[in-house]
């Protein structure tokens, strides 16, 4: 209550900030986190939709329900917020003019995982890793590094965008 | 003189998550212990908050780090603070609304 006070002032008065910043010098990015958690959202999908073929549910699979939502939810926030890290500390103007079209990719990108949350949708949760991969082709071109393509070793066994090292 | 800041950034966690509001004591001759969480102006990071890990009385500098050693700039890269740069200590803060999301890396 107090938090939200001091919030709607904020709104009124516009407070400084003080930076707990963490990724001014370290220059560590890297979009595999976004990946990852795209995959996590196609294989909480996966889960959930198998739990939606059952005709009903016990105690256990309802709770089991209750959390593949929250951590599909929770995952399909990690691709956005980690996508807009680097899209707003690493992209700089010789990346966007290299890749013009990035903030039209990163806002469908955003869009994706708010549609990821919405919906139990499996070609949802491709269509937003196809797109995180394309980011990810452009950062590892940005930093002049090969990239191929693999499906990954895991479930969902699907096709990622990797760092040809 | 009192400041209230909002924090950015996730370098304070989880004592400071994103959000959170700082109460700043600007007064002048404030001491500054080791552990506290203190405003800094840097000329290379600008206004940031730390928590104090050294004091160097002799040439009252300080050492400053993030309490979330994985994401924050660490003391060598921020090197020694001078009591100048010191805007001012947290004396009060309030964090906002447990959520997940304000904790996720």
């Amino acid at each position: 209550m107090l938090h939200s006070l001091l919030r709607r002032l904020d709104k009124k008065l516009s407070f400084a900030t003080a930076s707990a910043h963490c990724d001014i010098p370290c220059k560590i990015y890297d979009p595999i986190i976004a990946q990852v958690a795209a995959l996590s959202v196609i294989r909480l999908t996966d889960l959930l939709l198998e739990l939606g073929d059952k005709e009903s549910l016990s105690l256990s699979q309802q709770a089991q329900l209750s959390r593949l939502v929250r951590e599909k939810e929770i995952h399909a926030e990690k691709v956005k917020a980690e996508v807009r890290v680097i899209w707003g500390d690493y992209f700089k103007a010789p990346q966007f003019e290299t890749f013009p079209d990035t903030h039209e990719l990163v806002h469908k990108i955003m869009l994706a995982g708010s549609a990821c949350k919405q919906h139990v949708d499996r070609q949802k949760g491709l269509e937003l890793l196809q797109l995180v991969n394309q980011f990810a082709g452009y950062f590892w071109q940005t930093k002049g590094v090969a990239t191929k393509t693999a499906t990954c070793p895991y479930p969902p066994s699907e096709d990622v965008l990797y760092p040809d090292l | 003189m009192l400041k209230l800041l909002r924090i950015q950034g996730r370098s304070m966690l989880p004592t400071l998550p994103p959000d959170t509001y700082v109460l700043v004591a600007t007064f002048p001759f404030l001491s500054i212990s080791l552990n506290d969480l203190v405003v800094v102006n840097t000329a290379q990071y600008g206004v940031i908050v730390k928590r104090v890990l050294a004091v160097d009385s002799s040439k009252t500098t300080f050492y400053l780090c993030g309490d979330n050693i994985a994401e924050s700039v660490s003391s060598n890269q921020i090197g020694p603070v001078s009591k100048a740069e010191v805007l001012g200590k947290v004396i009060w803060f309030k964090k906002p609304p447990r959520t997940a999301l304000n904790y996720l890396t």
